[in-house]
């Protein structure tokens, strides 16, 4: 029977030889797919009986490298907390200003400062008055305007997570479909390596929003686990609750019952970056919304209370009583310490001396309860308020060290607190994505090379050839023996 | 594994970041050459901004504070025109009074005293004088002239010596001091102007006291000079035409002191003046000093930022070749 076997062998070598080519298309048609892990057939002798004849097809394997995987997952997860985190802190300081620029707080604090030393040298000077009146809401405008971008950062992290939520239950509901799929295929002796690149595809989506790893199960099931240890998916797929609030105002709050939590199948979980989902953009995205956010706008808060109280103290302006509003008020109302959470979004110069509401900037020189304009050439008042911009004071409110300031100081350490977080922050993020980045590049090392499946490309052909050459001696040998 | 093969999109990752980190820091370097300022002034202070805060908050001070001694001194300047204006105009009619009222001769007197009516409402316009939007002598009241007219003031000042009763020269004229001195008289009737306007900031550290006001000894005497002769020569007062004489002269007399005085104060103006000049140098070139210590803070080495940006277009303009090269070298090319 040797001739035969020999038939057999050969054919199979062309079997096997296609097979290995039809993977190498496949491995060159994907070069450029992400998430694409290389094929490669395994073959072996084959044994027939007790000779070994021929080559026989093992299977397909995928060439994944679970380590690196797992690494540049949670790389990639530690790196979007960072990106996330670095955003916020940038669009903050955009908010606020850099302290050169004439827009900026610190800007628009000296362009206050400089019009009261204007107006103080001219004060019946009608252009000035109103050049002090624009630049004192300009400074308003500058702080609502931080705290407007504050608030809507926290509204688009709420946003973010909603959908970040959706995705991870959408992407892990998918993944146990796909694991039964593969467990079929398997079973059946199907490759199910295409289903498998998918399912790495979807994980690898969900990966930057939570760190996760993978872990491998029989028949090549996966069970899916965050770092901290609370399981997404072993057997079934785990549920993700949160409902987002659409528009955030200053007192919504977690604690409030105003903004929602995070639930794991129904339970409450902890939403911070040691909590059960936390390290990826998911939770950066609560850190926004729960505690950075909230801390800028109590810092810039306390500033803005500190210039309202600079400017309300009867002993300043003598046409005022103690309790009234001065000229910088809370949305037309004096302070009220209790109500400080929110108060740079609401902050708004006195309307007695805005004309578009019926008052006049000439209060603005003879105080803000004169009733009749008093000599036009007294600048006593605005020497005053100039002083009260700038006489060195304590704040009564926020976390700034205890130490007397003047205005444009607690401007410039608002500004500066502000400008160390975001350079600590791209620092930080600048080294996770470094590192994202190293293992990323790792990863895709292990990917297709088209030289190198060109080269194996040779070699099948020259196989092939060889196979089919032996194929048609067998033929002659058959012909010879039929011959005569 | 890895020695094996290299994959094509690792080699296109790498390709891609090395291409994006050298065009931003190309883009930098270009930046920074053209502003001669850092691109990332946080970066250059290593966060610590509150020092370029306050020179920027100092500088935009200094500015309105130069604005303010500007003010300062065109003010003071039109004051002192004012005042050399008045001395101009009051400068004979002194002398002539006092040689008039000496000889007594009634023709010469008479044109000399119609002379002194006429100056009186002219100085009187003068201390007046509006400077822009401010009234110069009025104090705090500067959009009001500081004097009333003329005929207002003689008309209270007749009926001040008409209540007093006063028949002689001698009785006249304590009648018109008492007045000019009386917070009844001139201070509330001839002087419709504020109350002193308060020192005026015009550097950081620098008040200056410019509220000179017609309540001024120096301007009141010039008006109570000016205003006897122009009684006298309305005859607004019966008076014998030896008691017109005496009064011409003590009106001579009168303008003769208010010069002295009036230089007096032209002189307590000039040290103003020289306070707000110094004031001014003295903010010009801290606003200088301060631009050079904002570009010592902000400012890059130009031949520094020139070096970078050349060797980030050197490595990119290889990087390119190095791109074309390797997307070149491919196994295709050569399988025939």
């Amino acid at each position: 029977m040797s001739i035969s076997g020999t038939m057999s062998s050969a054919l199979s070598g062309l079997t096997a030889t296609s097979r290995a080519a039809e993977l190498i298309s496949s491995n060159i048609a994907n070069a450029l797919t992400e998430g694409y892990a290389r094929r490669e057939l395994e073959i072996g002798a084959r044994q027939v009986g007790d000779v070994s004849q021929g080559v026989q097809i093992n299977g397909v394997t995928r060439q994944v490298n679970q380590v690196l995987l797992n690494d540049r997952r949670l790389a990639a997860a530690a790196s979007a907390d960072c990106d996330v985190a670095t955003g916020f802190l940038q669009r903050l300081e955009s908010a606020v200003g850099s302290a050169e620029n004439a827009g900026s707080l610190v800007g628009r604090i000296a362009a206050l400062d400089g019009a009261l030393i204007s107006a103080a040298s001219q004060p019946q000077s009608e252009a000035r008055l109103v050049g002090l009146a624009d630049a004192a809401r300009n400074l308003t405008e500058t702080f609502q305007r931080s705290s407007e971008e504050i608030q809507s950062a926290r509204s688009t992290a709420d946003t973010r997570i909603a959908a970040d939520v959706k995705a991870i239950n959408r992407a892990l509901s998918a993944v146990a479909e796909l694991n039964g799929q593969i467990v079929a295929f398997n079973s059946d002796g199907r490759d199910p390596s295409a289903l498998e690149d998918q399912r790495q595809q979807l994980i690898d989506r969900i990966a930057p929003i939570v760190p996760l790893r993978e872990m491998p199960r029989e028949n090549g099931r996966i069970a899916l686990y965050t770092i901290t240890g609370a399981a997404l998916l072993d057997g079934r797929p785990a549920i993700l609750g949160f409902s987002a609030a659409g528009v955030i105002t200053p007192d919504m709050t977690l604690a409030s019952g105003a903004l929602s939590g995070l639930t794991l199948n129904g339970k409450p979980v902890k939403t911070d970056a040691a909590g059960a989902l936390g390290g990826g953009s998911l939770s950066a995205q609560f850190a926004i919304r729960d505690t950075l956010a909230p801390d800028a706008q109590a810092n810039l808060d306390a500033v803005a209370r500190d210039l309202i109280e600079r400017f309300a103290d009867p002993a300043l302006d003598s046409t005022l009583v103690t309790g009234d509003a001065g000229l910088f008020t809370d949305r037309g109302l004096a302070l009220s310490v209790e109500n400080e959470v929110g108060l740079a979004g609401r902050i708004t110069l006195n309307s007695l001396v805005t004309t578009e509401n019926g008052g006049a900037v000439w209060k603005l020189r003879d105080g803000l309860g004169a009733t009749t304009p008093g000599p036009v050439g007294d600048a006593r008042l605005l020497g005053a308020m100039e002083r009260a911009l700038t006489d060195p004071r304590p704040m009564s409110s926020g976390p700034f060290s205890p130490a007397n300031r003047s205005f444009s100081e607690v401007g410039a350490q608002l500004t500066a607190r502000i400008a160390t977080d975001r350079l600590d922050a791209e620092t930080e993020a600048s080294f996770t994505s470094a590192r994202y980045g190293a293992l990323q590049y790792l990863e895709l090392g292990a990917g297709v090379d088209t030289d190198r499946e060109l080269q194996d490309l040779l070699l099948i052909e020259r196989a092939y050839a060889a196979n089919a050459k032996v194929v048609q001696t067998v033929d002659d040998m058959m012909k010879i023996l039929l011959g005569m | 594994m890895s020695l094996m093969s290299i994959g094509d999109l690792a080699q296109n990752l790498m390709l891609r970041r090395q291409t994006t980190a050298l065009k931003l820091e190309s883009q930098t370097a270009a930046k920074e050459l053209s502003t001669g300022q850092a691109s990332d002034t946080v970066r250059q202070l290593r966060g610590d901004i509150s020092r370029l805060a306050g020179l920027e908050t100092t500088q935009t001070r200094l500015s309105a504070f130069q604005t303010a001694a500007k003010d300062a001194a065109m003010t003071t300047s039109a004051m002192q025109q004012v005042l050399s204006n008045v001395s101009r105009m009051t400068q004979d009619i002194g002398n002539s009074l006092l040689s008039a009222g000496t000889l007594g001769e009634t023709g010469t007197m008479n044109a000399v005293l119609q002379d002194a009516d006429q100056r009186f409402s002219a100085v009187i316009s003068s201390f007046n004088t509006r400077f822009g939007e401010e009234s110069l002598f009025a104090g705090a009241a500067s959009d009001r002239p500081a004097l009333a007219s003329a005929e207002d003031i003689l008309s209270a000042l007749e009926n001040a010596i008409i209540a007093a009763g006063a028949g002689t020269a001698e009785a006249t004229e304590t009648a018109i001091d008492a007045w000019f001195e009386d917070p009844a008289g001139y201070e509330s009737i001839a002087y419709v102007g504020g109350p002193p306007p308060g020192e005026r900031m015009i550097s950081p550290d620098d008040r200056v006291e410019i509220g000179f006001t017609a309540l001024d000894p120096a301007i009141r005497n010039t008006v109570k000079a000016l205003a006897t002769a122009a009684l006298v020569h309305r005859e607004n007062i019966s008076a014998t035409p030896q008691a017109r004489a005496q009064l011409s002269r003590r009106s001579g007399e009168l303008l003769m002191q208010s010069q002295a005085e009036r230089a007096a104060l032209a002189g307590r103006i000039g040290i103003s003046e020289a306070r707000i000049d110094e004031a001014s140098t003295r903010n010009e070139s801290e606003s200088n000093a301060l631009q050079v210590l904002k570009y010592d803070l902000l400012g890059v080495d130009a031949y520094d930022a020139a070096t970078r940006m050349e060797t980030a277009q050197n490595q990119l303009e290889t990087l390119y070749a190095v791109t074309a090269r390797l997307s070149r070298l491919s196994l295709v090319d050569f399988l025939r």
